[in-house]
């Protein structure tokens, strides 16, 4: 349970809020170098935001035990492979273009999730990469991703 | 308004925009019978999608995707006893119920006819009373629009969720992501970190996207669940005519109909509430209150109907002065902006074909949803039911992917995509409502130039913000918006040691 769920909720209340202070403060100190009259707005959005973060944590310092002892993910490996495949999917995009890591994604997500029906998931890719590139790149005209299968294509011929 | 409506006709009935309507009404079928996707993830997928494309074709799909979507809860909350939206939670007391006797078929005729009658009076609501409330608005100066402003943020604030400092910070999280980029005023550059891509600030596509459309793909993922629909739940036999039985529903579609419209208008309490204050009344007035809960197809045709309800006129504060009645108007007010329609009296003035368009597709999808929404068409489109939503996950992530990167062809709003995503997943676990943080990136820019017009105008004196009765007026009803949850915050501790 405990190597599932991660931090609890009270742990990441305090930790969101702590966020939010140093991001007010970032943006107070940032602002300090812009005429008054740009600077104004965002200083006291910040210092508002920073006033709000400090009552959230002063409320979880007091009251948090009470509530906040579940955890904060249901299942925390998962939402980290999660996060993980999703931010290789985008960097992937960037080398190999769109239709191969979208394949993979479409593909290998569930299959490491637990989900295992290959009869499904691979024409399910497929006919859902062939309706987006009809959408997007026939129908509305829009470039895909510069893409490494389209270097292939052009190889070849 | 009757020859803007007329004129309008035919951009409506237009095949392009006609298909456009109907599209939209069969993905929000799809999207509101889905458990863990809701309207405001569907919109948000189909603002990149539908970016670059005619305002009327984008703003049909949206209206398709808002009825269909806001009915398409209750057939998972009918046939599996699972809200597909929040709204639908009043839904499942009794559809279930008769679901258990059988009469499946026959509580979806219900919830569907009632939904139709809730949307078609909900967008004649918006059609009636948006133009007039328009006018209110042209009274407005910088002063009254920054207060116009604040009383959006507060209201959505206060009024989404359950907590009021997380909905300040929502909305103060939305201000500040607003003055990223150029400073029109004075040309400053301001948090930008030399970046070009952030000369103009965060592309609102990108952020709706992230913020509505990335946290149930992680939810979906963390939950991995394998197993969809049993094809067995879609098999339904034709059993008794709603129709035909008008007479008995009609009370009850009437008054439910009158709440969802009431509590629509009302900016930011949009939304479930509605369904279950119908639900609640319906119950009330019944000769036999007793049978509610227990498969009573009032019940069904109260919650629906009040559902259907708010969604038009949820639009009419939207449209009119920029203030969305409930979560979802924020988003399609989003949208607007994406389309550089920005809302208020120059909207009617220089697009009356737009939004007079889309007032009347808002009650074309109204009708759309007695086909699309009907016993064969949920069978048919209910197939996605089928699909376990571990596989869902990634084709949502294919089809936002694309839609975000095809607006500016840049990789870095991808990165942007991603980062937003895991922020506003955390946010939603946290409580936090996201839709202030939409409202506080549309509203602040107005707010900051109005704001320093009406101080530029009174050479720096602030009296100038409560100069006027109108601006006066809304300075106290965004007070009172903001003390109220405090208040009764303050009673209930008061009753609590009083109880002890």
């Amino acid at each position: 349970m405990a190597v599932t769920a991660g931090p609890s909720r009270r742990i990441v209340e305090i930790v969101f809020a702590a966020a939010l202070i140093a991001v007010a403060g970032a943006v107070f100190v940032l602002s300090a170098d812009y005429p008054a009259e740009s600077a104004a707005f965002p200083r006291v959005l910040a210092a508002l935001l920073a006033l709000c973060a400090v009552v959230v944590t002063v409320r979880q310092l007091r009251h948090g035990a009470e509530a906040g002892g579940q955890p904060f993910f249901a299942h925390l490996p998962r939402f980290l492979l999660a996060v993980v495949i999703l931010v290789a999917y985008v960097a992937a995009i960037g080398v190999a273009g769109y239709l191969l890591p979208s394949f993979a994604l479409a593909v290998g997500l569930p299959f490491v999730l637990g989900y295992r029906r290959l009869a499904l998931t691979v024409p399910l890719a497929l006919g859902t990469l062939a309706a987006i590139v009809l959408i997007f790149n026939v129908v509305l005209e829009r470039p895909l991703p510069p893409d490494v299968l389209m270097h292939l294509w052009e190889t070849v011929r | 308004m009757i020859d803007a409506l007329v004129h309008a006709l035919p951009h409506v009935f237009a095949p392009a925009n006609l298909l456009a309507v109907v599209i939209g009404s069969i993905a929000g079928l799809v999207v509101g019978a889905l458990p863990g996707l809701t309207v405001t993830t569907g919109i948000a997928i189909l603002i990149p999608i539908t970016f670059g494309l005619d305002p009327l074709f984008a703003l049909g799909m949206m209206a398709g995707m808002y009825n269909a979507g806001s009915y398409g809860g209750a057939i998972p909350a009918i046939l599996m006893r699972v809200p597909g939206t929040p709204a639908s939670v009043a839904t499942i007391l009794d559809g279930y119920e008769m679901t258990k006797r059988g009469e499946a078929a026959y509580a979806l005729q219900v919830a569907v006819v009632s939904g139709v009658i809730g949307s078609a009076l909900s967008a004649i609501a918006l059609i009636l009373f948006a133009p007039p409330l328009v006018k209110v608005s042209l009274l407005f100066g910088p002063a009254e629009y920054f207060w116009l402003a604040m009383l959006g943020l507060a209201t959505i604030s206060a009024l989404l969720g359950d907590d009021l400092v997380k909905g300040v910070t929502a909305s103060l999280i939305g201000l500040l992501i607003g003055t990223v980029g150029q400073d029109l005023t004075s040309g400053t550059e301001r948090f930008t970190f030399g970046s070009l891509e952030l000369m103009d600030g965060f592309s609102i596509v990108v952020l709706l996207t992230g913020l509505f459309a990335l946290p149930p793909v992680f939810q979906m993922a963390e939950e991995s669940i394998k197993e969809g629909m049993s094809a067995a739940a879609l098999k339904f036999r034709k059993q008794r005519s709603v129709l035909r039985e008008w007479r008995y529903f009609l009370p009850v579609w009437l008054r439910s109909s009158a709440i969802g419209v009431f509590i629509g208008i009302m900016p930011g309490a949009a939304g479930s509430m509605s369904s279950f204050l119908a639900y609640n009344d319906a119950k009330r007035v019944a000769r036999s209150p007793e049978t509610f809960g227990q498969g009573n197809p009032e019940g069904v045709a109260a919650s629906e109907a009040g559902n259907g309800a708010d969604n038009a006129a949820a639009l009419i504060p939207a449209l009119s002065l920029g203030i969305p009645g409930s979560g979802v108007a924020a988003i399609i007010l989003g949208g607007l902006l994406v389309h550089g329609l920005r809302p208020g009296p120059q909207l009617f003035r220089d697009h009356p074909d737009v939004v007079y368009g889309f007032m009347l597709q808002m009650l074309l999808s109204a009708f759309l949803l007695l086909v699309v929404g009907g016993l064969a068409a949920t069978r048919i489109f209910g197939q996605v039911l089928r699909l376990p939503r571990v596989v869902l996950a990634p084709l949502i992530i294919l089809f936002v992917a694309i839609g975000v990167y095809a607006v500016n062809n840049a990789m870095f709003d991808l990165y942007i995509l991603v980062g937003v995503g895991l922020v506003a997943y955390v946010m939603e676990k946290l409580g936090y409502p996201q839709a202030p943080v939409v409202l506080g990136l549309i509203l602040g820019p107005m707010a900051e130039s109005q704001l320093r017009l009406s101080l530029t105008i009174s050479q720096g004196n602030p009296a100038v913000l409560v100069s006027s009765w109108v601006s006066i007026i809304i300075a106290l009803l965004t007070a009172l918006v903001l003390v109220t949850p405090l208040y009764r915050a303050w009673r209930e501790r008061q009753r609590k040691p009083a109880a002890a």
